[in-house]
């Protein structure tokens, strides 16, 4: 359908094969299930990492293999070893720090701290207020007082 | 533990006169414990064997009347008994060290050895008990870290980050240094590759015809030449006579990793083993939703060929996926080499697909492309997927059983290149859509020269559908009735490929270009199950939508790739109906339609500049954008995917006349 509208836009030239598939795409997906397990973006990182193990240029299929054969045991042992050994463990994506929090108040329980020290800044009038009316309309401790 | 098990040492003496109690208890835990067992043989609790080996009953109660139980055995716990407490005191020991639970991770490949092996000299099994052995000794006086967990941790980080052999002794050798002195770290590369050697898995290497005709393996193992174009196996070389002397070095060597111990392995970790499980029973929220790929028809039509290998959660789907690379960048060398990579489809969606469970399996030797020859070369991979059909051995931590473990094929995903040499049908030409065959209506355009499905789709609609009678808009004074064309099933794609005739010149088959367009027959299809499937291949989505988006982009923005061309306006002359898009008198282009003003183009790209996405969603897009030439350079296929699902349902609304 979209693409018999496209066809009234678009000149010949432009169906080339690659846009006729697109005919049979939802097929394979009513069949074969989320597009995320048949299509090739694993693979290409797969084989970017393959390239980094070429390390003799002149014996690249061996290369390969030997250093495959050695990540696949570094996989195998790495699930034994405690978390903070583990290299392959999914690092955090916060910055986190041994800093005590500011308040016992629930809004100023986060995790993460800032990254540079911090710089003084004048609130006017009005950002103080929107800040304060921020801070009461998010705080659980003053959920009692708005019912 | 309920009962005081006191009796399993005091009963027994060294010269056989056990007494009454113990021979009676004795025989009940044999019979408790062979009952259990599914396969007849247990861990052997004599004092010799101490649990290391599988033996059968009579072996079993020999050894335990001559050896007695090993000291400390009172939980039978590698016999169906839990040991109070002990996971508590395991993830204990995890938090400060990992060399605890090396001993866990020798512990669950145990079973695999000595079920290939009764008999204890073998090598793998010597090579285990230095494992062992290693395992225990620390690296010096002062520390807790054992040599086979420094080793492997060590080879992880290198693994990691490609370090090179010569930087990893460096690193060594600096360690050695600082370490206090009587210690025992390996010296280099080579001593460590030795240390962790039966933990590996090793591979074959195959030797291959120089221009990739045959293999040399099996049958022909042996050949000096290649039967088919004549050409030696090995390298010659002329020697101090001026003779020419073969040396037995081979030209080229396929190097196979063998799936079978991979996919082994997969059950002999808990956790994996409990994640291969997953695709019958793991927890999907809306059972309306297809999230895996178990979910969907493909998968299924394999159930109901085979109900019994469906039975067994813990049998292994596999797709296979092919591309050729360049390992000295994209435009060094010509120099291809085709990796194969197998993947499991059991794993959850958090899993599946992940770099760790996805196998290399074939390295298939460059320099060139191998062509059609490529089915050669998956010929080892192919008669182990028959094996692995009727099934191997295995053994399951998760569940603690010998099972028989069977793998079956489910499809195979490749770019459009790739697609036509695995799976046989040419991409090229005029019949370059695998799904519709022979009944299709492109053509060849006069001034382009190029094949186009121009007007092929109406067919899709509904039977009374406007567009079918709409003699303007398509192709001028056409009407469409005909209805799409049948999608063949696999059994009708094996029939039509066992009808395959060669010609008289023996290159090519009967009838190609004209009713098929089949180079070659893939291998695959000799496994039984093949004529099963619904999705034999699949069209790969990313190269898809990379090509659309781009020929989209350029025709809009009019940059160098649009295919809006001067030959392209003199065909749409030539078969549509539009007269405000064909040239002028003066032979110049009136501006398309579709075609963004130059003020629009420079207005839209000062906005992808200044967009953004949260973090981890898409590459820094705004790279590509170049306002100072005008044009987006340098995407990549990811890039596209953004543009296409959210970038381009926006960036054209409002430059566009609104009858698009």
């Amino acid at each position: 359908m979209l693409l018999c509208k496209l066809e009234k836009i678009f000149p010949p030239g432009f169906f080339n094969p690659m846009e006729h598939l697109l005919i049979h795409i939802p097929y394979e997906a009513k069949v074969g299930g989320p597009v995320q397990y048949r299509w090739m973006y694993h693979i290409e990182r797969a084989l970017k990492n393959l390239r980094g193990m070429v390390r003799n240029k002149a014996r690249v299929e061996g290369c390969i293999a030997e250093a495959f054969l050695l990540k696949e045991v570094s996989y195998f042992t790495s699930v034994y070893f405690a978390e903070e050994h583990n290299v392959y463990a999914a690092t955090m994506r916060y910055n986190v720090d041994e800093e005590p929090p500011v308040s016992d108040l629930n809004i100023f329980q986060w995790r993460g701290t800032s990254t540079s020290k911090g710089t003084f800044y004048h609130l006017s009038m009005d950002e103080r207020m929107s800040a304060l009316l921020y801070m009461y309309s998010n705080m659980e401790e003053m959920e009692p007082y708005f019912m | 533990m309920a009962e005081d098990r006191a009796w399993m040492y005091n009963g027994w003496s060294r010269n056989g006169r056990h007494s009454d109690e113990w021979v009676a208890k004795t025989k009940d835990f044999v019979d408790h414990v062979f009952a259990l067992s599914l396969t007849g043989t247990v861990r052997c609790p004599c004092r010799r064997h101490e649990n290391s080996i599988f033996l059968n009953k009579e072996r079993v109660s020999l050894d335990l009347c001559q050896f007695g139980f090993m000291p400390g055995y009172e939980v039978w716990e590698h016999h169906g008994e839990v040991v109070p407490n002990r996971n508590v005191e395991e993830e204990e020991n995890n938090d400060w060290a990992g060399d605890d639970a090396m001993h866990e991770m020798l512990d669950s490949l145990r079973p695999e050895l000595n079920l290939s092996s009764e008999d204890p000299a073998t090598p793998e099994v010597s090579r285990f008990f230095k494992l062992l052995k290693d395992s225990e000794e620390p690296l010096h006086e002062h520390t807790d870290v054992s040599i086979l967990a420094f080793v492997t941790r060590l080879m992880a980080i290198k693994s990691k980050y490609f370090f090179s052999n010569n930087c990893y002794n460096e690193i060594l050798k600096l360690l050695g240094d600082v370490l206090p002195k009587p210690n025992k770290l390996p010296k280099d590369m080579y001593q460590s590759k030795t240390i962790i050697k039966g933990l590996g898995m090793d591979y074959e290497k195959i030797d291959v015809c120089k221009n990739n005709c045959m293999l040399f393996m099996k049958e022909h193992a042996e050949e000096k030449k290649c039967l088919k174009c004549g050409q030696s196996r090995f390298v010659e070389v002329v020697n101090d006579e001026g003779e020419k002397v073969m040396t037995d070095v081979a030209h080229k060597q396929l190097r196979y990793l063998p799936l079978t111990p991979r996919v082994k392995r997969m059950f002999l970790s808990k956790k994996t083993a409990m994640h291969m499980r997953w695709h019958k029973e793991g927890v999907r929220d809306n059972d309306d939703l297809i999230v895996h790929p178990s979910d969907g028809d493909a998968w299924k039509a394999l159930d109901t060929f085979d109900p019994e290998f469906a039975a067994d959660p813990r049998n292994v789907r596999i797709g296979l996926a092919t591309d050729g690379f360049t390992p000295f960048g994209q435009m060094a060398s010509s120099y291809s080499c085709w990796p194969v990579f197998v993947i499991p489809y059991n794993l959850p969606p958090s899993l599946c697909m992940k770099y760790e469970f996805i196998f290399l399996c074939l390295i298939i030797p460059g320099p060139d492309y191998p062509g059609k020859n490529l089915n050669v070369m998956l010929k080892p991979l192919i008669e182990e997927l028959k094996e692995l059909w009727k099934g191997v051995e295995a053994y399951d931590v998760f569940t603690k059983q010998i099972f028989k473990l069977r793998v079956a094929y489910l499809w195979s995903v490749h770019d459009f290149m790739a697609y036509a040499i695995f799976t046989g049908w040419s991409t090229h030409g005029r019949l370059t859509c695998p799904y519709c065959g022979s009944d299709t209506d492109c053509f060849c355009l006069a001034h382009g020269g190029k094949i186009t499905y121009f007007d092929c789709h109406r067919r899709w609609l509904p039977r009374k559908h406007p567009f079918r009678s709409d003699k303007k808009n398509f192709i001028k004074n056409t009407v469409v009735t005909k209805g799409p064309p049948k999608r063949l099933n696999a059994a009708e794609i094996y029939a039509q490929l066992n009808n395959l005739v060669l010609n008289e010149k023996g290159d090519k088959y009967e009838g190609f270009g004209v009713d098929h367009n089949w180079t070659h027959i893939c291998g695959l299809w000799e496994l039984p199950y093949m004529s099963s499937l619904i999705l034999v291949h699949n069209i790969d989505v990313m190269h898809q939508e990379s090509n659309v988006a781009e020929a989209l982009i350029h025709t809009c923005m009019h940059f160098d790739k649009t295919k809006d061309n001067l030959k392209a306006r003199r065909d749409l002359a030539m078969l549509c109906d539009r007269p405000t898009q064909v040239l002028n008198d003066n032979g110049r282009p009136p501006r398309a339609l579709f075609c963004l003003t130059s003020k629009d183009k420079i207005e839209v790209m000062r906005w992808m500049k200044k967009i953004k996405f949260p973090d981890g969603y898409a590459a820094g897009l705004k790279r590509a954008v170049n306002l100072k030439t005008g044009k987006l350079t340098g995407l990549k296929s990811h890039d596209f995917h953004i543009l296409m699902e959210r970038i381009i349902p926006v960036m054209f609304r409002g430059y566009m006349p609104d009858a698009m």
